[in-house]
């Protein structure tokens, strides 16, 4: 069974142009796989609708073998959303915000209090986590998020810029710890960026999207050689003709 | 934990500590009609301090006659205290008074015995010397006028004793009595009809009214949680979560509700403590608002009328909040949401205003039809139908609210179900046509 499995995609808001055409493409999983494309893509939609917030205009998706529109409750049990803008209540204090999530997710106390437990660890925000919301940093918000979506431990984490807003050291510190929870706990992970290097030193296999269409999949290395070039950037670029 | 209490907790904790929520809704009502409330109580006492005291005024007697002597005589014995000034014109009496810092003065003009030994009206003048515009400036002046008017009734009785000694003057000076009866609903209460209703007013009305308040209150609070996870990008990460979208909305409904019951009693404490603040009127004020108990036993609402209104309110309050909820979800931020609530306000009020105003069913068809089709009629169209014992209009009126409180939960179960909540982005601003990244998502 694929973790996702997105068949002849299409979506198409308020009768316009496709947001996404005809789009197909399977994670399997334990594997982290990330989408990568220009801002307009279809990046954003993509892992909305594999969220079960939208839903297709035709083709189907299948997440751990449930239809996003027929099964979304089931679905939403076993995947944890990072939304690329993610808001976070601002009259929360960041431990009553990982407190509500955590008490949605977890059957019993114990899980509510070590979810919360590794959160407080991923977020590196240590005393500030008893502060108000609205008194955090945009990075600072960012890490909460993260955390937020990994401490649940989903069977499939879908995030979109992960890292946005972070500086170098936190972005660095935000990728092992995905790295980590894949390896450690068999997440699968679809994942969405503009950074190139996020991409190649996370991602087992990416697909590249341009117009909401696929242009090509595989690993990144295989990629490389396939368009001879050095970096994802590159492969990109000569993916979609325009160098 | 149960979702739905973690939910309602986020939700309470969230709202609670808005500032605009907590000073707006909780705290404003309270300080307001708090200060208002002392500000009255303060004036009335000390309206009744300079009612209480002994009246001093100047008096300038020109007609230093048998009735003016009479007249200052009798303001004596009724302990007033009186400085006769010794300037012979009005002008230097007004200047003397207020060298002695005395607020009134009296002139009795030249001619007035003379005037009441013939028959013909006599005059009296009074001058009242204020320092600024309050109601403290006023009292000595109504004060005067009562003295005054004891005086005439005095001189009045005395006069008709000499004119017609046969008569008693007490009937000449008051020859009708009235005594005013209500019927209501059949029994006959010993009161006008407008002490009868401030008697509803203050009591039975006080219950829909509360409510009412509260229903506006949480309307306010549910619009601005729905769109504030709009507007804050919240929205998004709640409705992935495992929880079933309905108590999503349920969250939202008890949430606000909490808040709205915390606002209320804010409210009403406030306004408790503002009506209280009259009980420092001087009480012969009060006199005529008194009510007996006899009144009281014909306008009290029995106990299954209480359970009959509750029931009411509490379905029109899911039925608006549900309405809120999902119309501030179509919103794209906060502001837009509490213009689009405006819509709801005008069904919310209408059935409010005429059955506290007119009688219902003496207004045209048309209008009849309207009040009867707005579901928040019933709570209030109830309360007179149980006064009288008719049970037909509460009971109609809880099976059609029930139908619409369902309708309602099921239509926005239903848009929470789908993926409009998310992609709706209606933006009420004026004049200006929706942007295409307002119609469409992103990316």
């Amino acid at each position: 069974m694929k973790a996702v499995e997105v068949v002849n995609l299409v979506k198409v808001y308020g009768g316009g142009i496709p947001a996404i055409d005809n789009l197909t493409f399977a994670v399997e999983p334990g594997e982290i796989y990330g989408l990568i494309g220009p801002n307009g893509a279809g990046k954003t939609t993509t892992l909305r609708i594999v969220a079960t917030l939208i839903k297709p205009t035709s083709g189907s998706v299948r997440v751990l073998g449930f239809d996003v529109v027929d099964q979304a409750e089931y679905i939403r049990r076993m995947i944890s959303y990072l939304p690329e803008e993610a808001g976070v209540y601002g009259n929360l204090t960041g431990y009553e915000y990982l407190r509500f999530i955590a008490d949605i997710y977890a059957k019993s106390g114990d899980e509510s209090e070590s979810m919360i437990e590794e959160a407080l660890e991923i977020s590196g925000l240590g005393s500030r986590i008893k502060d108000r919301v609205k008194s955090y940093s945009r990075g600072m918000r960012r890490r909460l998020q993260v955390a937020r979506t990994l401490m649940v431990k989903p069977k499939l984490a879908i995030l979109d810029e992960p890292t946005s807003g972070l500086d170098v050291y936190h972005a660095h510190y935000i990728r092992r710890c995905i790295r980590r929870y894949v390896d450690e706990y068999g997440l699968t992970v679809l994942i969405s960026s503009h950074n190139m290097l996020e991409i190649e030193y996370l991602c087992d296999r990416i697909l590249l999207i341009h117009r909401g269409r696929s242009i090509d999949d595989g690993p990144p290395r295989i990629l490389k050689e396939k368009y001879s070039s050095n970096n994802m950037e590159e492969v990109f670029l000569k993916a979609v003709g325009l160098t | 934990m149960n979702p739905l209490k973690a939910l309602v907790v986020k939700e309470f904790k969230d709202l609670l500590r808005e500032p605009q929520i907590l000073i707006g809704i909780v705290l404003a009502p309270i300080l307001m009609l708090g200060l208002m409330g002392g500000i009255l109580s303060t004036t009335f006492s000390s309206v009744r301090e300079a009612t209480a005291g002994r009246l001093s005024i100047a008096v300038l007697d020109l007609d230093r006659g048998v009735y003016s002597s009479n007249f200052i005589d009798t303001l004596k014995r009724m302990n007033v205290s009186i400085y006769e000034v010794e300037s012979k014109s009005i002008d230097e009496a007004i200047l003397e008074a207020s060298s002695r810092n005395l607020k009134l003065l009296l002139i009795v003009p030249e001619g007035f015995s003379g005037n009441v030994t013939l028959g013909v009206k006599a005059k009296l003048q009074v001058y009242s010397n204020i320092e600024s515009f309050s109601l403290l400036s006023t009292i000595p002046s109504s004060a005067i006028q009562a003295y005054i008017a004891t005086y005439e009734h005095i001189l009045a009785y005395s006069l008709l004793r000499r004119v017609a000694p046969s008569i008693d003057p007490s009937f000449v000076l008051d020859p009708v009595s009235l005594d005013e009866y209500t019927v209501i609903q059949g029994s006959v209460v010993k009161a006008p009809p407008s002490i009868i209703f401030q008697r509803f007013f203050g009591q039975s009305l006080m219950l829909p009214f509360s409510m009412f308040i509260v229903v506006i209150v949480a309307m306010q609070i549910a619009a601005t949680s729905m769109a504030k996870e709009k507007e804050e990008r919240t929205l998004e990460v709640l409705l992935t979560l495992p929880v079933k979208r309905i108590y999503i909305l349920m969250g939202k409904l008890a949430g606000s509700i909490l808040i709205a019951i915390i606002g209320s009693i804010s409210y009403l404490s406030g306004f408790a403590f503002y009506l209280s603040s009259f009980s420092a009127i001087p009480q012969e004020e009060l006199a005529g608002l008194d009510v007996r108990a006899e009144y009281v036993k014909v306008m009290e609402i029995p106990l299954q009328g209480y359970i009959v209104i509750g029931a009411l309110l509490t379905l029109s309050l899911i039925a608006f909040l549900s309405i809120a909820v999902g119309l501030s979800a179509l919103a794209d931020d906060v502001r837009s949401a509490q213009s689009l609530l405006g819509i709801v306000f005008i069904p919310l009020i209408i059935p409010f205003i005429f059955t506290l105003f007119v009688d219902v069913n003496t207004l045209p068809v048309a209008l009849k039809i309207l009040v009867y089709a707005i579901p928040l009629s019933y709570p209030m169209l109830s309360i007179n139908s149980i006064l009288s014992g008719d049970y037909f209009t509460p009971i109609v009126g809880i099976l059609y609210l029930t139908i619409f409180t369902l309708a309602v939960l099921y239509v926005s179960a239903w848009f929470f179900e789908s993926e409009k909540i998310l992609t709706a982005k209606i933006k009420v601003r004026f004049m200006k046509k929706p942007e295409a990244s307002d119609m469409y998502g992103e990316g």
